[in-house]
């Protein structure tokens, strides 16, 4: 569609500087969409049609409306987006900040536990009792300094079932003496921290005699 | 592309996943807290499938551990 199909004849239209070259594509352009309605506007008006250059005026008005609202919305996602990033290089740093206290906080219960190992060693014992007597108070402040930090230790017993939730299997062992898949020796103890598993305890389990040794 | 972007490493020993949010990745932490999970299953005679760690733990109990990659 050119000139010529607005206004019937092949003459340019009066004011020509408001002809728009429908050649090129103006379908993403708001404001070129603007300058063509003013110019149907204008031309209509020329022709006596009010009522439909009202029509594309409020059109021009809607269009502008629609602008100030599309820039607010770019506006404010603009902000929150901001506010978004800080927020998480905020939290970043807050974490990082508390792992560190956390880790100080254990390190000052495992230093005392560490001075009381130095008194142990440097003094002199006459018996043997005396030194072991001394060990076991060590061992008692280093329970309770897991308890302050919320540990507790996973309470399983020899000829429990085992449960692989909470202890590891490191072999098994035939016996006869306890049922197949229980717990035949503790190894090393297990933990939580919280409701957490902290640690499972290692164990050896009970093989019955019959059972084969590898199915697969 | 709409929706979550989710990668899956799923190794012969371990397996790992991770995400990501707005540009940077986040590695999905197992129920245990581990950022990896060990790649085995099992199975109880419930028929109930364990994954990962619980299943490395009993792995010297041939009957019911089976290492799967």
């Amino acid at each position: 569609m050119d000139s010529t199909e607005i206004n019937g004849s092949s003459e340019p239209i009066k004011g020509d500087e408001n002809v728009i070259d429908l050649s090129s594509d103006t379908s993403g352009d708001a404001s070129d969409l603007q300058t063509f309605a003013d110019g149907i506007a204008d031309l209509i008006d020329d022709q006596g049609n009010a009522d439909s250059a009202s029509e594309l005026k409020a059109l021009k008005s809607r269009v502008k409306e629609l602008e100030d609202s599309l820039h607010s919305e770019e506006n404010k996602y603009a902000r929150l987006f901001a506010d978004f990033q800080n927020l998480r290089n905020r939290t970043s740093k807050e974490i990082q900040l508390g792992v560190e206290l956390a880790v100080k906080q254990i390190l000052l219960e495992v230093l005392q536990i560490l001075d009381s190992f130095n008194r142990c060693l440097t003094s002199t014992y006459q018996e043997v009792t005396d030194f072991r007597t001394g060990v076991g108070l060590i061992q008692k402040q280093f329970y309770d300094a897991l308890r302050r930090l919320k540990v507790s230790e996973i309470e399983i017993q020899i000829g429990d079932t085992f449960d692989a939730h909470v202890a590891e299997a490191l072999t098994m062992l035939d016996t006869t003496a306890y049922p197949e898949g229980s717990i035949v020796d503790i190894c090393e103890k297990g933990f939580r921290i919280g409701d957490q598993l902290l640690r499972p305890a290692r164990v050896v389990v009970a093989r019955g005699n019959n059972s084969p040794e590898n199915l697969m | 592309m709409p929706g979550k972007l989710i990668g899956i490493d799923l190794g012969t020993t371990n397996s790992c996943a991770c995400v990501m949010e707005r540009g940077k990745y986040k590695v999905i932490t197992n129920a245990e807290g581990s950022r990896t999970t060990p790649s085995v299953v099992s199975f109880t005679d419930k028929g109930e499938a364990l994954v990962g760690h619980i299943t490395q733990r009993q792995a010297t109990n041939r009957r019911r551990a089976r290492w799967e990659a």
